[in-house]
């Protein structure tokens, strides 16, 4: 090997090379398997001043070299972005995002109107299993406390587990509404007590 | 340029597809790894092994490795990674304490007396590392003033030209001339305990 490459060799392993130098260093090591070697001796010696030297060590660099040919090729993203196959990759992206997007507002467009009717319609029969149970109830009752106890409990465990707290939460606006309705039409409602007091002041 | 400048270059040259350059980094790191893996894996052969695969899974999971981190200290996770898999694979003990890999250098100093090497090669390890350090004290002042800056106290080009006040083309050739006569010294004493340089 000329001294003006081993002496690059030697450079470069300092890190003390221009790029042009070490691009062209680059293209050597790839192709010659000399330098190879003289850049691992350079190695070895700065590895036994840093007491980092072991015996033998210098067969594994081979070893592993010898297994890394066995391996797939690395491609980086930017290599990848330029091949054929992925050129597209920067208008497949948004798209594929704002088809996610409409497939979920579609989903939620179709599908929640039958989860609702699905909840009213289990609201209902709770309703009718609690009315079916308070009829039984009553058809039964003959003033025993224990079968009163025991309709209770039943008429319980029913609206238990038919409206589970989200079921509860959605309902909770519809009986308030239903409330201030009946508030507003009913005897007794809040509204009517108030223009009942307002017009005991006029008077 | 840094070694880690250095590094950041040779692992971009990998991510794009030069196995070659991977090779360098193999080159570069492969006694501190197996120094490193000496420490939990005792016996020498076994070691070069673990730290062959250590490398290999470097070499895959290189795609994924953020090129603003340091190569070493993420070869060094791989390196402790790769010797607990081992040791449990193995039904041994794997180390219950880890050393970060900044604090590594200052570990081995410490555990040096600690060392697991056997008889044979500590002997062959302390015959290398005089035959070094006797080829160092053999060379001319100017060679062995600028080989002293560069590898004991890290200087760069730039410094050691200020310090030899000397351009800086000189110093290279004389860090160049004492690295080859120092390997011209060692080079008999590696064959002749067996070791073939088919890496360097």
């Amino acid at each position: 090997m000329q001294d003006k490459t081993a002496e690059q060799l030697s450079a470069y392993l300092d890190g003390e090379l221009n790029a042009d130098e070490r691009r062209f260093l680059a293209r050597r090591l790839a192709a010659d398997e000399q330098a190879r070697e003289q850049l691992g001796r350079y190695h070895r010696i700065s590895a036994v001043i840093r007491g980092d030297y072991r015996v033998d060590t210098d067969h594994l660099a081979a070893r592993v070299a010898s297994a890394i040919a066995e391996e797939s090729t690395h491609q980086s993203t930017d290599a990848a972005a330029a091949s054929g196959e992925n050129r597209w990759n920067w208008l497949l992206q948004p798209v594929a995002g704002l088809a996610i997007a409409a497939s979920v507002a579609l989903g939620i467009v179709a599908v929640y109107p039958l989860v609702s009717d699905n909840l009213a319609g289990e609201s209902a029969r709770s309703v009718e299993v609690t009315q079916a149970s308070n009829n039984a109830g009553v058809r039964s009752a003959s003033g025993s406390l224990s079968q009163v106890g025991q309709r209770s409990s039943t008429q319980t465990k029913v609206t238990t587990t038919r409206l589970n707290a989200a079921q509860r939460h959605r309902l909770n606006p519809y009986f308030v509404n239903h409330s201030e309705h009946a508030s507003g039409t009913q005897l007794g409602g809040t509204l009517k007590y108030i223009r009942i007091v307002g017009h005991d002041t006029n008077r | 340029m840094s070694t880690a400048s250095a590094d950041k270059e040779l692992v971009e040259r990998v991510q794009a597809g030069d196995k070659r350059a991977f090779d360098e980094l193999v080159l570069k790191y492969q006694h501190k790894l197996v120094k490193l893996i000496s420490r939990y894996v005792h016996d020498h052969a076994e070691a070069l092994d673990v730290s062959r695969e250590a490398f290999i899974r470097a070499y895959r999971a290189l795609p994924r490795f953020c090129r603003d981190s340091s190569f070493y200290t993420w070869l060094y996770r791989i390196g402790i990674n790769t010797t607990k898999n081992h040791l449990v694979s193995q039904g041994r003990r794997p180390p219950d304490n880890d050393i970060d890999a900044q604090d590594a250098e200052r570990y081995d100093i410490e555990s040096r007396l600690k060392d697991q090497e056997s008889p044979e090669a500590l002997v062959q390890r302390d015959q290398v590392q005089e035959t070094v350090m006797a080829a160092i004290d053999d060379l001319p002042d100017d060679l062995r003033t600028a080989i002293v800056l560069r590898e004991f106290e890290g200087l760069t080009y730039d410094e050691i030209a200020q310090a030899m006040d000397c351009p800086i083309g000189t110093v290279r050739s004389r860090i160049f001339r004492a690295r080859e006569a120092i390997d011209k010294r060692l080079r008999p004493l590696i064959d002749d305990t067996g070791e073939q340089s088919d890496a360097g």
